[in-house]
């Protein structure tokens, strides 16, 4: 089967996006989702943070209004800059306020555990 | 054991498109690991949607295990519950796509499961444009 040419955004939390990750790959496309921390409206640049870690995500190419405190969810592609600093690289971006985070991340858990078992049944 | 689930809209992932196959006795179902659906709910992302010739509206969404190749609705078939939906969809068109299908929102199809071209797609009858937040992780915990 053919496949869309266009990538899917892998879902990682920003704790999972540090330089020592093997998923931390320039080009790569990712879901994050944080709350807004800061917004600079003439660069276009948010930061959104999750717990004790921040993303920078650059928001030119989306129209959405960004309310600092509000969680968002992003998807794009990450910019590794040269002194190894995280960007993504937002194509959409949606506000998700009223998420219940720690049912998002202990669902997350249970998918990718779905998913082996998927991939695991498709090869064997 | 094989599981038949006609005229069901299976919640499933982008991911286990590929394992669906067109049943040889039934060319309207398809199976999946043993389970025979005709009928297929996604939710996800919308990333691109566009209009061929004012005949369908064609959108991509975005599950995060794969982008679902074009997943479309046609005059043909109705848009059944979204608000904003209508028969006459072309007629209102800018208005709707704007309301319903910019892209940035969270979109929950259901529709029958197709090939065309060698490509598995979704002819949706029943598209939701939501707000609900966490209207994926539920459909992630029915899976």
């Amino acid at each position: 089967m053919a496949a869309s040419s266009i990538s899917s955004g892998a879902l990682v939390t920003l704790q999972e996006l540090n330089p020592s990750s093997p998923i931390f790959k320039q080009g790569a496309s990712f879901r994050v989702t944080g709350k807004l921390q800061e917004y600079n409206l003439e660069a276009a640049i948010a930061v959104i943070v999750d717990g004790n870690v921040s993303l920078k995500i650059d928001t030119q190419h989306l129209n959405i209004n960004l309310r600092s405190g509000s969680i968002y969810q992003f998807i794009g592609e990450l910019h590794i800059e040269p002194n190894n600093e995280a960007i993504i690289k937002a194509r959409v971006g949606r506000n998700v306020d009223g998420l219940d985070i720690n049912l998002y991340h202990q669902s997350l858990q249970l998918l990718r555990k779905f998913e082996a078992e998927q991939i695991n049944s498709r090869t064997s | 054991m094989e599981v038949a689930l006609y005229n069901i809209d299976v919640k499933i992932l982008s991911l286990q498109f590929p394992l669906c196959f067109p049943s040889p006795k039934d060319p309207s179902s398809f199976s999946c690991k043993g389970t025979f659906l005709s009928r297929a709910e996604i939710v996800g992302f919308l990333v691109t949607h566009d209009v061929k010739h004012r005949r369908s509206l064609r959108f991509t969404i975005d599950d995060r295990t794969r982008c679902i190749p074009p997943v479309s609705c046609s005059t043909s078939s109705p848009l059944l519950t979204s608000p904003c939906a209508t028969h006459q969809v072309f007629d209102r068109l800018p208005q709707w796509r704007k309301t319903c299908f910019s892209d940035s929102v969270g979109c929950q199809g259901a529709g029958r499961i197709t090939v065309f071209r060698g490509i598995i797609q979704n002819i949706v009858s029943d598209v939701v444009s939501g707000t609900d937040p966490d209207a994926q992780v539920l459909h992630w915990l029915d899976l």
